[in-house]
């Protein structure tokens, strides 16, 4: 027997370690693997049926090589209508210009600035459809300046080729040991459903304070972009996943509006404990207590799966038909309290009643996950982005002078290798333009390329000359793709890798006839490290994308945002103002200095600006009642003006003008309340415009709040005092 | 059928445009055996989507190559 124990404890954890091992490790390696095996086949596939150069196929299997099916599928498809729209784009340029090589380079200066706006503009593989378009046009109009009676050729060829690549990378992917997006967005969804349900009970019974709501909720804003882009690649997996698309982005958007609503109910009583109103915050807490009871049921278990939250709509169903009698006893001897007491309650409860009715909804789309077949809940909006012109026509300013400066120095210094230097750096300024942080990506690239050409160099002028016929090529090539696909496979390495594999698959000189030229290789690398470095140069130097300039103009941006809820049309803008709003919040987020505290800044001042959105919207459907009268509705129009001018710049004159205006609007409300033409809808509506003044009257008086709106602008002119940032919040 | 189509002077094998057309039609039948609840009793769905594609995709070969 005791031979054996200690064999037994040693077989023990290699068992675990093997089981566990396709779970972590092994999905990088699964990942490698199948790089490997596209790659050579589409290799194959091009040298079998003789295409001008298979290395084109094989590069761009290691474009979009991507550990999920559904994100090389998507990234695939969007590179085809890339690739097909800048070939049009291009032999339509030369069919105009081929004769005159300095008119081409101009007019395709052009069209690469207007793909990057275009790709600063859109978002997710979208945006690369963009990037495809422009540098696709460089690919094939370069080389054909050079040799114009071949351009229709050289343009078949490369389509040909790249919808090869395309093809056995998404086959490879899809059917070798899938790993598919959909099976983890449902992963996603699960988790996030709970988590958020435990955060709200958390919130509800006062277990959480200000800094670790504020923390949840940077970690919900960012699950919210991530999670449309997944389904957005998902979309092109599998039906099943297509026919459940709408539901997710319903699920989405109900997701938002429910973290909305909760840290505005936390925003607003913190705000009431700021003023010491001790007495109104008692009364509301068994409110507060009392939907934390609705989600928690007595055993404590949170629903895992959709299947499991049934009840919990139900619960929720009960609580909002229970909440007027709830809340009537709670203000139960109110009358005798000052009126701005019984506002506050008011205007709290009105918040908890619609976190509830977020709640429900959220929980409606999450179980109408479960039968894709039947009508959806509510009709889905759509996914509203937040596109800057500003910085967009920036961007594609940069790419054309970027153009036409390496183009201009290969001109006139007659570079045999200048077109390779044009083409890389005009790609980059193409691909990072819509990266938040562009420099360290290129840098990233660079550092990728410079392996990759030390890589190639070993690979083609010392491996590949000893062996001969192709399985020999694949077992010689195999280890140095090997390393490249496992820098992609780790999202830390992944910009090093995917630069690491461009310049390995660009520069190895796989041709029907294999060549033999080490000096041709140095030139194309070179020449190609140099257009990187050309890029580099250019985001830090031609309007970089994290200047304080531009920083400050979103964040402005941020701030205006509550001007769209105060002039755009009134059809679904509830939606479209939070979710661009949060769009803008997350690419200011992705590019904030989390150290000086410009994070919690930018948090605070987006609050603020949802806050004062919502308000302004429920001012103005108060405002549009029918039987209001007309000066009544100029008022209340004039306080929606008031608190747009306070937005578009805040001064203390225009906060005195909208506290003024907020009042006056008022005190029509109460007029027209106390006047008894109305039926029970328009009193809905009149008393929710009435909470709204009240709630953005909170929001002006309250000092902290009112700074959030100015203080950033004030540290970001003045950098060198990160304090200002942190008082802010 | 002829082989080959002409497009600005330069010749195309027939057999791309017809890749095509079997893409959409794939696409078409996915999205009803998707909704049909079909995948769920398969073995391993994506290759029974590629192997439906090649099968659309051979037909049509035939169709230009018998």
């Amino acid at each position: 027997m005791s031979a054996i124990a200690p064999h037994a404890v040693a077989v023990a954890p290699w068992r675990s370690a093997l089981r566990e091992w396709p779970a972590s490790e092994g999905r990088a390696w699964i990942f490698v693997a199948k790089t490997i095996v596209a790659a050579m086949l589409a290799l194959w596939i091009a040298f079998r049926i003789g295409l001008d150069s298979p290395r084109t196929a094989m590069l761009t299997v290691f474009i979009v090589a991507q550990p999920q099916t559904g994100l090389v599928l998507a990234k695939g498809f969007y590179r085809i209508a890339g690739t097909l729209v800048g070939c049009a784009a291009t032999l339509i340029l030369l069919s105009l210009f081929a004769q005159q090589r300095e008119l081409f380079l101009g007019a395709l200066a052009l069209w690469i600035g207007l793909c990057t706006a275009g790709a600063t503009r859109a978002r997710n593989f979208r945006a690369y459809g963009f990037v495809l378009a422009g540098y696709t046009a460089c690919l094939i109009g370069l080389p054909a300046t050079q040799h114009p009676e071949l351009s229709f050729a050289i343009a078949v060829t490369r389509v040909s080729e790249v919808l090869l690549g395309i093809f056995c990378a998404g086959v490879v992917s899809d059917l070798l040991l899938p790993q598919t997006l959909g099976s983890s967005l449902i992963v996603t969804v699960r988790g996030s459903y709970r988590d958020f349900a435990r955060f709200v009970v958390h919130a509800l019974q006062g277990r959480l304070d200000h800094a670790s709501i504020e923390r949840a909720h940077d970690g919900f804003l960012a699950q919210v972009i991530a999670f449309e882009a997944q389904r957005d690649a998902a979309y092109f997996e599998s039906p099943e996943t297509r026919l459940r698309s709408g539901r997710l982005r319903l699920l989405n958007a109900d997701f938002m509006t429910a973290t909305t609503g909760i840290h505005l109910l936390h925003q607003f009583t913190e705000r009431l404990r700021r003023r010491h109103q001790q007495s109104t915050i008692d009364r509301l807490t068994p409110l507060y207590a009392a939907l934390a009871d609705v989600l928690l049921p007595a055993d404590g278990q949170l629903p895992a799966m959709a299947a499991e939250a049934r009840p919990l709509l139900a619960r929720l169903a009960g609580f909002l038909e229970r909440l007027p009698t709830l809340i009537a006893e709670a203000g139960s001897g109110l009358d005798e309290a000052a009126p701005s007491d019984r506002l506050d309650f008011d205007c709290d409860d009105n918040l908890l009643q619609r976190f509830a009715e977020d709640l429900q909804a959220y929980t409606e789309s999450y179980i109408s996950l479960i039968s894709p077949g039947d009508r959806l809940p509510r009709p889905a909006p759509p996914y509203v982005a937040h596109g800057d012109a500003i910085t967009a026509a920036l961007a594609g300013l940069r790419a054309t002078a970027v153009l036409l400066v390496v183009s201009a120095f290969w001109i006139v210094t007659a570079w045999p290798s200048g077109i390779g230097a044009v083409i890389i750096a005009c790609t980059l300024c193409c691909l990072f333009a819509a990266l938040p942080a562009p420099v360290a990506a290129a840098r990233g690239l660079a550092i990728g390329f410079g392996a990759g050409l030390v890589a190639s160099f070993t690979c083609g002028l010392l491996v590949l000359p000893q062996l001969d016929g192709f399985a020999l090529l694949v077992a010689g090539m195999a280890p140095f793709i090997m390393v490249g696909a496992w820098l992609i496979a780790n999202p830390r390495t992944a910009g090093i890798g995917a630069g690491y594999c461009l310049m390995f698959g660009s520069t190895i000189g796989l041709d029907n006839v294999s060549r033999y030229d080490p000096a041709l290789l140095l030139n194309e690398g070179f020449a190609a490290l140099l257009g990187a470095l050309i890029a580099t140069a250019a985001f830090a130097l031609i309007v970089p994308a994290g200047t304080r300039r531009l920083r400050l103009h979103l964040t402005r941006s941020l701030r205006r945002q509550v001007l769209l809820a105060c002039f755009e049309p009134e059809t679904g803008l509830r939606h479209r103002f939070e979710n661009s709003t949060r769009d803008l919040l997350g690419q200011l987020l992705a590019g904030a200095d989390r150290g000086s505290g410009e994070d919690r800044a930018l948090l605070a001042r987006a609050m603020a600006v949802l806050e004062a959105g919502r308000a302004v919207i429920d001012l103005r459907d108060a405002a549009t009642i029918g039987t209001l009268r007309i000066d009544s509705r100029s008022h209340l129009n004039g306080a929606v003006r008031a608190v747009a001018r306070l937005f578009q710049k805040p001064a203390a004159r225009r906060r005195q003008q909208a506290l003024a205006g907020i009042d006056s609007a008022g005190a029509r409300i109460d007029q027209a309340l106390d006047a008894s033409d109305h039926d029970a809808e328009e009193r809905r509506a009149l008393n929710r415009g009435r909470t709204a003044l009240h709630l953005l009257r909170g929001l002006l008086l309250d000092d902290a709040s009112y700074a959030a709106l100015s203080s950033l602008e004030t540290s970001l002119e003045t950098p060198s005092s990160p304090q200002g940032a942190a008082d802010a919040t | 059928m002829p082989r080959e189509i002409e497009l600005f002077g330069f010749f195309l094998p027939t057999l791309l445009p017809m890749f095509l057309f079997a893409f959409g039609l794939q696409w078409l039948l996915d999205g009803l055996l998707g909704s049909l609840g079909v995948y769920g009793r398969v073995w391993h769905p994506a290759l029974f989507r590629f192997s439906l594609f090649v099968c659309i995709f051979g037909a049509l070969g035939l169709a230009l190559y018998s």
